[in-house]
């Protein structure tokens, strides 16, 4: 049964779109009387009205948002300086001029110190909803805003989710200045650009992109700015809501943009020539454009001497294919191919598994979705109860499972050892991919054996060949290969022979480095 | 309006089609069917087999491993092997006739070891190389054993120290024995099968029978069976056995080798030194002249370590060690012309020369390739070994006892 769709009706909320765009009015009172209907029942607003001048002649109004300014500063700046400091301003030097008193206060009475002026009750609200606090005065149709945000905010932390050894332990917070200046603070250049937008028609957040000029290539700036501009949502609460309108493919598991909470890491990405977009409220930077093979660099590698680097890189590849592919192959080779498990080893599978009711298959995805189930019940538990998860995953479904005879004890240990290869992949977004694959791979080897995961695992590089992201190739350098990069992509090349940037289509600056003189060593 | 109205259904079509063919190559999963799938539960693994004749009818035996869950895995009757035996007229019957007894599917693929039983082997192995070239279960790369003097069945039935089922036992058995005392070489299935496809070359396995110790049947390596035109045709003693492996083809690594003291080689003396064969590479190539063979030119370059000595004296210097490498050389030599002799005497071409030949003239192989059955008994052979000690171990001079 479908509902016919009702008629509009004209609500109140038409008149204040009505009211919103309305220049601020000369009077006072008429503005007073406009705020009050386009700020009725916001009980977080303070309108202040106040008296100021000679004999009190000149009325003002204050407007801001309780919680979202520093009281002291309105106090000091605004309320002190008109309707004290000025009183005793009483010598000749001082004229009063009762023609322009709003430039005198705009020019000379209000210390603050991040002062300018709107003329419209749209920009007010804009303004004191953002925390700045807005002077108006009678028989001017302009306001002054003067920059007095403060709120409670989360300190700089250490990074939750890429915990490092070795390297800076900023992580963004949930308030934009503090995490362009974290970036600021790191390139202390005049090329390093931020630019501002606006987004979301009811939540009007501050969303920036950060890109070195000169580094970046232009192409892609202004590609990702349209992209941006397209954007029209009622609200964007985090980078995840930006990454689903900029990326390239939408029907695809793979996500075609980095993220990371960590400065030090975008920076080591603006200076490749990637551009980075955060959002006002979240912690999470957003970093395009990205291919599959960096998911597996983490920015440690590069802060760690070259040689472990490199091995802990082969490692995470390795790690990669293991969580990807374990337990496909293993089902594979007991249902399929029990010519491929060596005679002794077969034995003992076989005599685990005497008694398990189900087949290879079952048993495996059971466990695997139960894993998958802990994993994620882990995550979102209070921290009060998550030790009680990990007993009864560890202890009711690993021990007792097996006692009971219900799955067997080496498919216990693949998929433990999945797990644990598949927490090895630093970048989430590309674990939670491998984790999607996983069980493709594990449905086609349980109907084809090899050859299944064969053709899985062609369908899955042509797809990915396919995809693109801004126009890099989602699995370069290997594929178009680039040999050069690649010894930074398999390995980690050691910085004294790191001259180039990666290649990026559009780029001008590529060269990272001058060439050393071979004398220097 | 109209357009949007059409390019709405093309959308509808577009997504009906998409889901269609999805749904289609779902469908395949099912069609396809996993004919090929078995579930571990239902499968035994085979840790041999055996190939015998039992009353000139084919006799197929296979090993099973009772696979036993963990908790059970101390009890005895866990650890037992299961030989279960069916003739048939084929060997290829006798061996699904297994099943009439078998509720699961026996891996042959894991068998490391065939055994060929000696009538099966006296009669002819055309009755059962087919089968094993041809099964893709059967690993070519298992080994192959010729019994001696008892069956094939019988093999099965005996033990072997320490291990729980005989016939992976005895993989282990004779690499081990390769590498410590070095008289047999395992031979592959592959290796077997390609000696018996190949003109120039005769087949010759290690053998297998059983010995009585402590009231049980146990198996031990004795001898190399050879064959001639798919026929048993009779057998190296150890000795010849290792002048045998000691023409391989291939690096030949691993063993012991005991020569008379340089000091004292009076015959009989029980003055003996002990030298460790390292390593042994023969090179043999037929010298042919004017189109004809003169003489099958063998030279082995082999090194090894001294092992011991049986008496007192000081024989580790520069003269006696070149004497003593003279002896070993003449030792390998007296080895090497025996199993020579042996096999010219058996006229079985087991050293593959006629391959070589073949090799290196073709023309002179297809001339001589009908009579070489003939001719191989009387080839002459030139054979010339060099051995160079290169360690004595923990001792550099002589044991120095004291007076």
């Amino acid at each position: 049964m479908r509902y016919k769709k009702s008629n509009k009706q004209p609500d109140l909320s038409l008149s204040i779109q009505e009211l919103i765009v309305k220049p601020i009015s000369a009077k006072l009172q008429e503005n007073i009387d406009d705020l009050h209907l386009i700020l009725e029942r916001c009980s977080d607003v303070v309108f202040k009205e106040f008296t100021f001048g000679p004999n009190h002649e000149n009325k003002g109004l204050i407007v801001f948002f309780d919680g979202l300014v520093e009281k002291t500063q309105i106090e000091v700046h605004l309320l002190k300086s008109l309707m004290l400091e000025l009183n005793m301003r009483n010598d000749d030097s001082f004229p009063w001029p009762k023609n322009d008193v709003f430039k005198l206060v705009h020019e000379s009475i209000v210390s603050s110190a991040e002062v300018k002026t709107i003329d419209n009750l749209q920009d007010l609200c804009h303004a004191i909803s953002s925390g700045d606090t807005v002077l108006l005065i009678d028989g001017y149709n302009t306001a002054l805003v003067a920059g007095t945000r403060s709120w409670q905010t989360r300190s700089i932390q250490s990074p939750e989710n890429e915990v490092v050894v070795r390297g800076p332990r900023e992580a963004f917070t949930e308030t934009l200045r503090f995490n362009t200046a974290l970036l600021r603070r790191r390139l202390k250049s005049a090329n390093f650009k931020i630019e501002n937008f606006i987004l979301g028609r009811v939540t009007k957040t501050d969303v920036v992109l950060c890109y070195i000029d000169g580094i970046a290539a232009e192409g892609l700036v202004t590609e990702v700015k349209q992209r941006l501009g397209k954007i029209d949502i009622d609200g964007v609460l985090d980078t995840g809501y930006l990454e689903e309108f900029l990326e390239d493919n939408h029907r695809t598991i793979f996500s075609q943009m980095e993220y990371t909470e960590k400065p030090d890491r975008v920076c080591g990405h603006l200076l490749e020539g990637q551009v980075c977009i955060l959002v006002d409220g979240s912690p999470i930077a957003l970093i395009a454009p990205t291919s599959f093979p960096r998911f597996w660099i983490a920015s440690e590698d590069y802060y760690e001497r070259y040689i472990p680097g490199s091995l802990f890189r082969i490692m995470r590849f390795a790690a990669f294919v293991i969580s990807l592919l374990l337990p496909s192959l293993f089902v594979a080779a007991i249902t399929y191919h029990q010519e491929m498990i060596p005679p002794p080893l077969y034995l003992t599978i076989a005599a685990t598994r005497e008694g398990v009711p189900f087949p290879a298959f079952v048993e495996a995805f059971i466990l695997e979705i139960t894993f998958e189930m802990l994993r994620e019940a882990g995550i979102r538990l209070p921290r009060a109860i998550g030790p009680a998860i990990s007993i009864v995953g560890a202890l009711i479904i690993g021990d007792a499972a097996v006692k009971a005879g219900l799955v067997s004890t080496p498919m216990v240990v693949v998929v433990a050892f999945t797990g644990i290869a598949s927490f090895i992949i630093p970048s989430y977004n590309a674990g939670i991919v491998v984790r999607i694959a996983r069980f493709g791979f594990l449905i086609s080897a349980a109907f084809l054996g090899l050859f299944g995961i064969m053709i899985a695992l062609l369908i899955m590089l042509i797809h990915m060949a396919s995809l693109n992201s801004f126009g890099l190739p989602y699995l370069s350098p290997i594929a178009p290969l680039n040999l050069g990069e690649m010894s930074d992509i398999i390995v980690r090349r050691p910085w004294f022979m790191n001259t180039m940037r990666p290649k990026m289509k559009g780029m001008k600056n590529a060269v990272r480095q001058a060439k050393r003189d071979s004398n220097d060593k | 309006m109209q357009l949007g109205k059409q390019s709405g259904i093309l959308m509808i079509n577009k997504w009906k089609h998409l889901c269609l063919l999805l749904l289609l190559l779902f469908s395949l999963f099912f069609t396809t069917g996993c004919w090929n799938s078995i579930e571990v539960n239902d499968t035994v693994e085979t840790e041999g087999l055996v190939f015998d004749l039992e009353g000139g009818q084919p006799s197929f035996s296979v090993q099973l491993a009772r696979a036993s869950s963990p908790d059970q895995s101390g009890s005895s009757q866990g650890t037992k092997p299961i030989n279960i035996t069916q003739t048939g007229r084929t060997f290829s019957e006798a061996a699904r006739k297994v099943m009439v007894s078998l509720p699961r599917l026996p891996l042959w693929a894991h068998a490391g070891v065939i055994i060929i039983g000696e009538d099966l082997a006296n009669q002819d192995l055309a009755r059962a190389a087919d089968f094993i070239g041809r099964n893709r279960n059967v690993r070519k790369t298992s080994l192959l054993f010729i019994t001696k003097g008892v069956t094939g069945k019988e093999c099965l039935e005996a033990e072997l120290p320490i291990e729980a089922y005989s016939l992976p036992g005895l993989r282990k058995l004779i690499r081990v024995q390769e590498s410590q005392l070095g008289i047999y070489s395992p031979v592959t299935t592959d290796d077997f099968l390609e000696a018996l496809a190949t003109s120039g070359i005769q087949p010759a396995v290690p053998q297998v029978t059983i010995q009585e110790r402590d009231g049980k049947q146990v198996l031990r390596l004795d001898g190399t069976a050879v064959f001639k035109d798919r026929k048993l045709v009779g057998s190296l003693d150890e000795m010849e056995s290792q002048g045998y492996r000691f023409l391989s083809p291939k690096m030949v690594t691993g063993g012991l080798i005991i020569i008379p003291s340089p000091l004292d080689n009076s015959p009989n003396s029980d003055k003996l030194v002990s030298i460790e064969l390292t390593r042994s590479q023969a090179k043999v190539s037929p010298e042919i002249e004017d189109n004809r063979l003169k003489y099958i030119k063998i030279h082995i370059e082999a090194e090894g370590n001294f092992y011991d000595q049986t008496f007192e004296g000081d024989i580790l210097d520069r003269e006696t060690i070149n004497k003593m490498n003279l002896l070993i050389g003449e030792q390998m030599k007296q080895q090497i012309t025996a199993s020579i002799m042996k096999a010219q005497l058996l006229d079985s071409d087991i050293f593959g020369w006629g391959r070589s030949i073949h090799r290196k003239n073709p023309e002179l192989w297809s001339q001589i390739e009908n009579d070489w059955s003939d001719i191989f008994p009387g080839v002459k052979t030139d054979i010339t070994v060099n051995f160079d000690i290169r360690r004595t171990y923990l001792l550099d001079k002589s044991f120095e006892f004291k007076e």
